[in-house]
């Protein structure tokens, strides 16, 4: 059967509920008294955080650093994809033949290349 | 020091709704000790930061509601069983026969699951509104009211009064 609000409440109300004692008023207190003398341990993440987070636009500021960070990763990625793909001066020096290895494969396949027009 | 007064003040100004609200989630009388403690020595370790806190009192509640979940969380690791409580509700008029009824909402209390506990002290006896009550335990409005309702229609299934 549904009981109505108006029900409910009058049956809540004939009770009540304890309450804490003064003994755990006395206990707490003097336990977050220690809690306040004592220096909070922060991570050194957060403590590198906590002042950035309490300036006032701090998400468009996180935002930004991270974006920053990641065009920086970029940056340095593609600076080292370029140093291994591209070979060094010294390194072509010492193939003479490198630059000339297409030209000679279509010979060799009997295909014209450059050498053929001269 | 002068935080130290400002703490006194808030448990005067909170500590029954906490103390209760720990009381009808964890259902353990030494546990709820140990969560309005738990929120008092948070509170004390987080003085800096508390100045941003909008509402207090939401603020103090969620802290409790989490610590109580945290509590009944590991005490079912341990698969400890709820031990009686008997006097969790009393008559609050020196009729007989509201007695009887406490003692018997008391023992079917017990059989409630504890997110509808939560939600009959928060909204009754704390006089929260569904919508607080939801920003306190992390639910949706309509999640908060259906439980308050369902423990109350529960509850008096229980004591054969509906």
């Amino acid at each position: 059967m549904m009981t109505s609000p108006t029900e409910d409440r009058k049956f809540l109300d004939s009770l009540t509920t304890l309450s804490p004692s003064e003994d755990l008023r006395a206990r707490t207190l003097a336990a977050a008294r220690r809690a306040a003398t004592t220096e909070p341990t922060v991570r050194p993440w957060r403590a590198l955080l906590v002042p950035f987070a309490a300036q006032p636009g701090w998400t468009s500021s996180l935002v930004a650093l991270l974006m920053a960070h990641l065009a920086v990763g970029r940056f340095l990625e593609g600076a080292r994809t370029a140093r291994i793909t591209s070979p060094r001066d010294e390194e072509v020096a010492a193939q003479p033949d490198l630059l000339q290895l297409p030209r000679i494969e279509g010979l060799a396949r009997g295909v014209p290349g450059d050498g053929d027009r001269s | 020091m002068g935080n130290m007064a400002a703490l006194d003040g808030i448990y005067d100004a909170t500590a029954t709704d906490l103390y209760r609200l720990a009381f009808w989630r964890t259902g353990i009388r030494s546990d709820a000790e140990d969560v309005v403690q738990t929120v008092f020595v948070r509170l004390a370790e987080a003085r800096g930061r508390l100045a941003a806190v909008r509402d207090p009192r939401s603020y103090h509640l969620a802290m409790a509601h989490r610590a109580a979940v945290d509590r009944r969380r590991s005490a079912s690791a341990r698969a400890l069983p709820l031990p009686d409580e008997p006097d969790l509700l009393q008559a609050g008029l020196p009729d007989p026969g509201r007695a009887v009824d406490a003692r018997r909402a008391s023992a079917a209390w017990r059989d409630l699951p504890a997110p509808q506990r939560e939600a009959i002290v928060l909204h009754h006896f704390s006089g929260l509104t569904f919508a607080a009550i939801g920003r306190v335990t992390g639910v949706p409005t309509f999640t908060a009211a259906s439980r308050f309702r369902n423990g109350i229609r529960a509850l008096r299934r229980l004591m054969g009064l509906s």
